[in-house]
């Protein structure tokens, strides 16, 4: 039986089924694409950042070269350092610091603004003092801190004559080019001088703690990830065109994920909502169907119990309008229908009375004719009986005739030669008479004599054997009683008694068995299934042509197989079933009376309490079995 | 249903377990100002060490967490953020590079938290079973060292020191001074050394045959250069407290031959070769010598976390007491029952823009 499932369930499961997965499949595709597109406007905006602090540094670094060859210009046209123009040098620009000239060999013989107490120190072995004296028409320091204001400083160098003019410029100044340049306060963003101490970044704290960012110095970062102090980054990086600077920015891993968190939060939230909505739609229009179905529901219910006088209400929906109004008028076809029946009922019960005295007479009817075929069958059963007997009888007269014929033969035989002898006799004595017997005619004689006897003394002994044979079956014939026979003998007394018959049909009979073997049996009725199996070779195996019966007696234990075979025509396949049936007969024109088999089946089995099968192939023969217990 | 729930539930404990995976010590050093540049060598040699540990693993599978604050050379926010830091759960911090920091040490005496220091030298702190360790040898010890090279040459040592590190320098005067044959005058000096000039100038007379100045780094090549400005003709001697790499950065020829004790052995040695390799590829430039004091730091506190069964405070502890002999970069490491460390001073002499071992 099929489950049932609550409506109102089924339908909120599909509404909602109907709207979460488009939503999932929509949301998922979003959030992929949402991923791509956060991580790629991130990707720009590191690129877009970097961008635009290399072209304001590349600003920076272009300005001291500048501004201190506009100083060198204006000191190297005069004998001697003039104050005044390098003061007013100095507060016409905001880059450098401070000022220095440094001697050939090192020495500081000049600042700006003036630092007495370092006059005379030596600064040979500063880097831009080195490069400018190495040959280069400018050179850069390593960045430093400048211990007395904390300041990261760097100091850019120009030969002047045999002196070298050094810029001491504290880095705080591009603090504000990179502040403008950057704004974002999700991602850190470092300048790197040649060893990877940071000369900027967005906590200046690493500047002034002059914290090395190893990352950048072993790798171009292309919105890689990285993890710096156990924390996951996504960074990028870029070479500046001076002093193997590079501008990193990290943005940590944990934004963007926020970010994509947030908008899967959001999209969840906007899933949720969408559910509910039509989760509460579908439940205000569930419960209009739910309620309109149960309406029907209790209608039918009320047909059920007989009323078909119940109104209907209108929907607001088509579907179930047509179904109210079809139900209707289910309702009043089935009221007609109803009508119609209960007329056809009443029909049916008269026609119903009138067949049940029809019935009554067609079955005393039947009773008589049951009755009279009854006494057919009785009838029939012992006309059958008695076409069996007569058939046994038949069968009985056909040994009686064979019999007369067989015994009318030798005692011919003996009555010829009795009267050749009279003639002989009477030709001799009347030779005697006359005295003109001859000794050739008495030995003529005796020898024909002798050979009378002879011919005499074989057919009386044939007579007597043919005799012998018929009293012994004749015996056994009306014997029902078992007796122990010599089943060798007894087929050989069968075969003796049939030779008459056998001759005139050319059939041959070969008996192949044992000499001691025995059977406790009903004679006859071993006797008359033997001569039925025989004769029917005649019939239907062989017909005129005649031909080899092979008789054969196997003993196994307690049983006994005779096997009767033929080498004829053959059971056509089709009639085999039936060979054993009564009036079967393929020979009924010709004198069958389809009894034959019958009989020797009804015998084999009650009789002599055996089986009987047989073989037959069409063309090849047939073989008959019969097995019979010994006992 | 419920299988899901405890899954769900197991996986965030592990991500929480995951979290909490982490060995955190602290650092508090200077890292800005004046005497920032032992402070930021400090933090630098920690960190390489601290990289190969995790690099390498961890310990036990933990990763190491740095901790870092800067006390901007202030004694009281030193404490203050050491306080934060055992606030916070952690039990092992480095730092307190100067003697001047001694106050902190004593502050925190009776906390739970082990103190380690890769260049404090104040005797004060010696052979008292406390919670205090340190890599480095004595202030007084270096004054010892730097007093029997002084013995061969010198008969006066005017000895310029900073105010602001008094402790240290008061041990190694104590040590020069009762070692060295000949006489010692002791010049505090306040603040900026180029502002002293004039005092430093003074300072040194005729019979001045040598000045051991007890500044850190910069102020170490100040003053030498203002003696060299001035021309005077005197031997150079200074602590470690005076190696970095700003010697030949601002030196010059200011420096030439002059005497510096150090922890450090001779810089040929493979070892160290092989310690200045790694702190070069890790941060491009040559380590200073307070680097590889930090880093033996971080050998001794790294080795001491491995062999400790747990990292609650009292089992750190006793495993720092019985710590007895770590490989550090050149030599062993040994210490004392108290945690002090037993170390050579050596001698080195800055010459042609380097430090040499002398024998």
């Amino acid at each position: 039986m099929k489950k049932s499932m609550n409506l109102r369930s089924v339908m909120n499961i599909f509404y909602a089924a109907a709207i979460i997965i488009p939503l999932i499949l929509i949301s998922s595709f979003a959030m992929s694409y949402t991923r791509d597109y956060i991580v790629k406007v991130s990707k720009e905006m590191h690129y877009q950042i970097i961008d635009h602090l290399k072209f304001n540094l590349e600003s920076f670094f272009e300005q001291p070269s500048q501004e201190l060859n506009a100083l060198k210009e204006y000191l190297m046209l005069e004998d001697e350092i003039n104050d005044e123009l390098v003061g007013k040098f100095y507060d016409n620009q905001t880059l450098f610091h401070h000022i220095r000239i440094v001697n050939e060999s090192g020495t500081v013989i000049y600042t700006y603004p003036q630092e007495d107490n370092i006059l005379g120190f030596d600064f040979s072995r500063e880097q831009s003092f080195e490069g400018v004296t190495a040959g280069a028409e400018e050179a850069w320091s390593r960045t430093y801190v400048y211990i007395k204001e904390n300041i990261i400083s760097i100091n850019y160098a120009i030969p002047m004559g045999d002196n070298v003019l050094i810029g001491v410029i504290h880095l705080d100044t591009i603090k504000e080019v990179f502040d403008k340049a950057y704004d974002n306060e999700l991602m850190t963003v470092g300048i790197t001088d040649d060893t990877g101490v940071y000369i900027m970044h967005t906590d200046y704290t690493k500047v002034e703690q002059r914290v090395t960012d190893n990352i950048v110095m072993k790798q171009k970062l292309d919105y890689t990830k990285v993890t710096q102090y156990l924390n996951e980054y996504y960074a990028t990086s870029l070479d500046t065109d001076y002093l193997d600077w590079k501008i990193v920015l990290y943005e940590p891993v944990e934004n963007l994920k926020k970010e994509i968190n947030t908008f899967i939060l959001y999209l969840s939230l906007f899933i949720l909502i969408m559910v509910v909505i039509a989760l509460l739609l579908g439940q205000r229009f569930n419960r209009v169907i739910v309620q309109s179905l149960k309406g029907l529901v209790g209608k039918t219910k009320e047909v059920r119990a007989g009323r078909y006088d119940i109104e209907f209400e209108e929907t607001n929906f088509n579907e179930l309008n047509d179904l109210t109004q079809n139900f209707e008028a289910m309702l009043l076809e089935i009221k007609a229908r109803e009508n119609r029946i209960l007329e056809q009922n009443s029909e049916i019960e008269i026609m119903n009375s009138e067949l049940e005295a029809r019935v009554i007479d067609r079955t005393d009817e039947l009773f008589a004719a049951n009755q009279e075929l009854e006494i057919a069958l009785d009838n029939l059963k012992s006309t059958q009986n008695q076409l069996v007997e007569s058939e046994k009888l038949a069968s009985l007269g056909d040994l009686v005739a064979g019999l007369a014929h067989e015994i009318n033969t030798p005692l011919g035989i003996i009555l010829t030669v009795i009267s050749y002898l009279q003639e002989t006799t009477k030709s001799l004595k009347e030779k005697y008479d006359s005295g003109l017997l001859k000794k050739s005619d008495f030995e003529e004689n005796i020898k024909t004599t002798l050979d009378s006897e002879k011919l005499i003394f074989d057919n009386i002994n044939r007579s007597i054997e043919l005799m012998s044979s018929f009293k012994l079956i004749s015996a056994e014939h009306n014997n029902l009683e078992h007796q122990k026979i010599n089943v060798k003998e007894f087929l050989e007394n069968i075969v003796r008694s049939l030779e008459p018959q056998l001759k005139k049909t050319n059939i041959t009979i070969v008996l192949e068995c044992d000499d001691e073997v025995y059977i406790n049996t009903i004679p006859l009725s071993l006797y008359q299934v033997i001569v039925n199996l025989v004769m029917n070779t005649k019939v239907h195996a062989y017909g005129e042509a005649g031909g080899l019966v092979n008789v054969k007696v196997k003993s196994y234990g307690q049983h006994l197989e005779i096997l009767v075979e033929d080498f004829g025509e053959g059971i056509p396949k089709a009639y085999q079933k039936k060979v054993f049936e009564p009036f079967f007969t393929t020979k009924r024109g010709a004198g069958g009376t389809g009894l034959g088999l019958n009989i020797v089946y009804n015998t084999v089995k009650q009789n002599l309490k055996g089986d009987i099968f047989f073989n037959s192939t069409e063309g090849q023969g047939t073989q008959f079995i019969l097995h019979l217990p010994k006992e | 249903m419920k299988r899901l729930l405890v899954l769900i539930i197991i996986l965030l404990l592990t991500m929480i377990g995951c979290k909490q995976n982490t060995i955190k010590i602290g650092l508090v050093t200077t890292l800005t100002g004046n005497h920032s540049v032992t402070g930021i060598a400090i933090r630098n040699g920690l960190e390489l060490k601290i990289k190969e540990v995790n690099d390498a693993g961890g310990i036990k599978g933990r990763m190491i967490e740095l901790v870092i604050k800067d006390d901007k050379g202030d004694v009281y926010l030193s404490e203050e953020l050491s306080r934060e830091l055992i606030n916070e759960g952690i039990n092992i911090i480095l730092g307190y590079e100067l003697s001047s920091k001694l106050p902190v040490i004593e502050a925190l005496s009776e906390e739970k938290v082990v103190l380690i220091s890769p260049t404090m030298t104040s005797v004060e702190l010696a052979n008292i079973d406390d919670n205090f360790f340190r890599t480095i040898g004595t202030n007084f010890q270096q004054g010892e060292s730097l007093a029997r090279v002084a013995n061969k040459q010198d008969q006066q040592t005017t000895i310029f020191y900073d105010e602001s590190n008094q402790l240290f320098a008061e041990g190694l005067i104590q040590g020069y001074a009762s070692n060295f044959n000949g006489q010692v005058e002791a010049i505090m000096l306040n603040g900026d050394p180029i502002e002293q000039s004039e005092l430093i100038i003074n300072s040194i007379n005729q019979s001045t045959d040598s000045v051991l100045i007890i500044e850190n780094s910069s102020d170490t090549v100040t003053v030498a250069q203002i003696i060299y400005k001035n021309g005077f003709d005197v031997n150079i001697y200074s602590s470690n407290w005076g190696i970095s790499n700003n010697l030949y950065l601002q030196g010059g020829k200011a420096l030439e031959g002059a005497v510096f004790s150090s922890v450090l052995g001779n810089l040929e040695d493979d070892n160290y070769k092989k310690f200045d390799q790694n702190y070069q590829a890790y941060f491009n430039t040559t380590p200073d010598i307070a680097s590889l004091y930090a880093y033996e730091a971080g050998i001794l506190t790294t080795e001491v976390l491995t062999r400790s069964k747990d990292y609650k405070y009292e089992t750190i502890l006793a495993s720092f007491k019985k710590i007895g002999k770590v490989s550090g970069v050149m030599s062993e490491l040994e210490f004392n029952s108290y945690g002090d460390i037993i170390r050579e001073i050596y001698i080195v002499r800055f010459i042609d823009g380097k430090l040499h071992f002398e024998e």
